[in-house]
């Protein structure tokens, strides 16, 4: 046999010898017959009372809109049915659908409008039901993805589709769902990942960001107590490429310390982080660069009736409103702002933040490229500290104060810097398990930088109510988790 | 004599072989049969002089996930020590182990967060043989994050 006959027949023979390998591996040691489907998910039924302002074509969340002036009250409750599936043939290898049925919401006494994000705020009176959700879809898919470990390096995975992502900053940055991949490393002490993400933009959803997302994250565990993490986002904003004779970006680059300490009280979890962003775009009505910070300090204490924990934060502003930094036009402007796509997850508060009590979303920290979005203060930066704890009074129930003072870094048009206090007080009875019944208000008296400040106005431009109302709320939740 | 002209075609065949072989064998690999925690070892310890590792070091999962967690506890050559109590404390919820003993060198559990405490935050559990504690932060997050 010649040489040139002989080797094609060595690898067509060690083709086949692989292959008959590779399928035994497939079919027994890898992915068995048998397949595993876990299904899940929770049932929520609320109810939310509140002189917020209303829902509004220009703006405004239900729940989560801001001071206005001489405000009705307002309530409603709503339902909502999330499932999810989770086909898991092997510890390999995952496929994941969750869906949502709902909000349907009844009552609420405001016209069809839409929310700070852009979704549809319809309400579904009486005998009208059939609508769509409050979110704009009264059946809509949340996740659908598929997980897989990657081989040739263990602890390596791959997850694509559509999925939740959030930053480890307090979702400072980002949290939302996308559609877009993500590689993960976790193996020993490091965990890491490369993201990119895509918004997840549809008809319901039509002024949101449209721009790419590329992530890179690790952490470290650096001692028996003690992890650090660092992180990488890029945004390209694709929305408002081309409109400005280049491609609008924004960069963070941050660092994040968690660690636990011992004290003569008890254990305390302290956590610090520090972010720096950039970018040069327009947001809004702004071209121009920004640069600015965010540092946080938080630390929770373990105590034997309960746990009590502070949190410090501040985000570098600039002064004066939206409308003088950007002059009515986009001519280059240079500001000290700190711009974030997202921020609502704080703990503890229930209006500053995403509500504990109700779950309402809005609140003060809606997106950026909204009309009347006040994410963390807008341009003006923000000081924030929020002392909350939590008590468990019975076996079933436990009690939850929070306090939280909120100021602007740099003073509005007005040069005003004082935004307001708020008081949350709530409590939680696990009535089974799984099952859980959370009540309770939050009051937010309402400081100077909302008089007359332009940036508290629906349109952004005219100036806002001389007169804020005090803004308070009160929720009742119950929700069954399943699965 | 070798002709150049099949050489391209060895060339190409042997390594989709090889990489169909990597693909055959990484995933039972990665299961983790008979392998060996791959943290910190932290210790020795006192009085025992053994050393603890903690598998995952890191979590993230939602509310209602269980994650597992396992403590190998080993001699200083790096042999499983049997018998050893290792306990568990966390931040919040459960964990609950089959045995509070290591059997052939560890101790597996699963964590169950608060119940109801779906908002997002960062929890912990000490796993703790003798005097040494060893911390795993637990990240909290929403299952969904667009409400």
């Amino acid at each position: 046999m010649t040489a040139g006959k002989t080797y094609p027949i060595v690898v067509l023979c060690l083709v086949l010898g692989l292959l008959v390998s590779q399928a035994w591996s497939q079919n027994l040691s890898v992915f068995p017959k048998e397949e595993i489907l876990l299904v899940g998910g929770d049932f929520r039924l609320r109810s939310v009372t509140s002189n917020m302002a209303g829902a509004n074509l220009l703006g405004g969340g239900e729940s989560g809109g801001f001071p206005t002036q001489d405000g009705a009250t307002k309530s409603f409750f709503d339902t909502r049915l999330r499932l999810y599936w989770d086909f898991r043939p092997s510890d390999l290898l995952r496929v994941h659908y969750r869906m949502e049925i709902g909000d349907v919401r009844f009552g609420g006494g405001t016209e069809n409008g839409s929310d700070v994000t852009g979704n549809l705020v319809p309400v579904i009176g009486p005998g009208s039901g059939g609508g769509v959700g409050a979110d704009g879809v009264n059946v809509e898919t949340k996740n659908i993805f598929l997980e897989f470990a990657m081989p040739f390096l263990p602890g390596l995975s791959f997850r694509g589709g559509i999925f939740g992502y959030g930053d480890r900053y307090d979702f400072n940055i980002i949290a939302d769902d996308f559609a877009g991949f993500q590689l993960l490393y976790k193996r020993g002490d490091v965990e890491a990942h490369f993201v990119y993400l895509k918004f997840f933009e549809g008809d319901t959803r039509d002024n949101a960001d449209d721009g790419n997302w590329f992530g890179i994250d690790g952490q470290f565990q650096i001692s028996e107590a003690t992890r650090a993490a660092a992180t990488f986002y890029y945004w390209q904003d694709q929305e408002h490429k081309g409109t400005l004779g280049f491609t609008p970006y924004q960069y963070w680059i941050a660092s994040e310390v968690t660690s636990r300490l011992t004290s003569g009280l008890g254990p305390v979890q302290v956590k610090g982080y520090a972010i720096y962003n950039h970018g040069e775009g327009y947001f809004g009505r702004r071209h121009g660069q920004n640069s600015g910070a965010n540092v946080s300090l938080s630390g929770d204490v373990s105590l034997n009736f309960g746990t009590v924990g502070l949190q410090l934060q501040y985000i570098t502003g600039t002064k004066g409103s939206k409308l003088q930094l950007e002059g009515g036009s986009k001519d280059s402007k240079n500001i000290g702002a700190w711009l974030g796509y997202f921020n609502r997850m704080y703990q503890g508060p229930e209006i500053i933040s995403l509500g504990p009590i109700i779950d309402v979303g809005d609140g003060f920290s809606s997106k950026w490229g909204t009309g009347n979005g006040f994410y963390n203060g807008d341009y003006n930066g923000r000081l924030l500290f929020i002392a909350r704890s939590a008590f468990p009074v019975l076996p079933s129930v436990s009690l939850h104060a929070v306090g939280a003072y909120d100021r602007a870094a740099a003073g509005n048009a007005n040069g005003d810097y004082n935004r307001g206090v708020e008081f949350d007080l709530w409590a939680q009875w696990n009535i089974y398990p799984k099952l859980w019944f959370r009540f309770g208000g939050g009051y937010y008296i309402t400081g100077d930088w909302w008089k007359n400040n332009p940036d508290a106005s629906f349109t952004g431009r005219g100036p806002g109510v001389p007169h804020p109302d005090n803004i308070w709320q009160f929720g009742t939740r119950l929700q069954y988790d399943f699965g | 004599m070798i002709s150049a002209k099949p050489l391209p075609l060895l060339v190409a065949g042997t390594l989709v072989c090889l990489g169909w072989l990597a693909w055959s064998i990484a995933p039972s690999a990665s299961q983790g049969r008979g392998s060996q925690l791959a943290g910190h070892r932290y210790g020795p310890t006192t009085p025992g002089g053994y050393y603890v590792r903690v598998e995952p070091r890191a979590i993230t999962m939602a509310n209602i996930q269980r994650p597992q967690l396992t403590v190998a506890v080993e001699n200083a050559t790096g042999q499983p020590v049997e018998d050893v109590l290792v306990t568990f404390t966390p931040s919040e919820g459960t964990f609950t182990t089959s045995s509070s003993r290591t059997r052939g060198g560890t101790v597996v559990g699963t964590f169950v967060a608060a119940s109801g405490s779906d908002s997002p935050r960062t929890a912990f559990l000490v796993a703790a043989v003798e005097d040494v504690e060893v911390t795993v932060f637990i990240d909290i997050v929403p299952a969904v994050f667009g409400r």
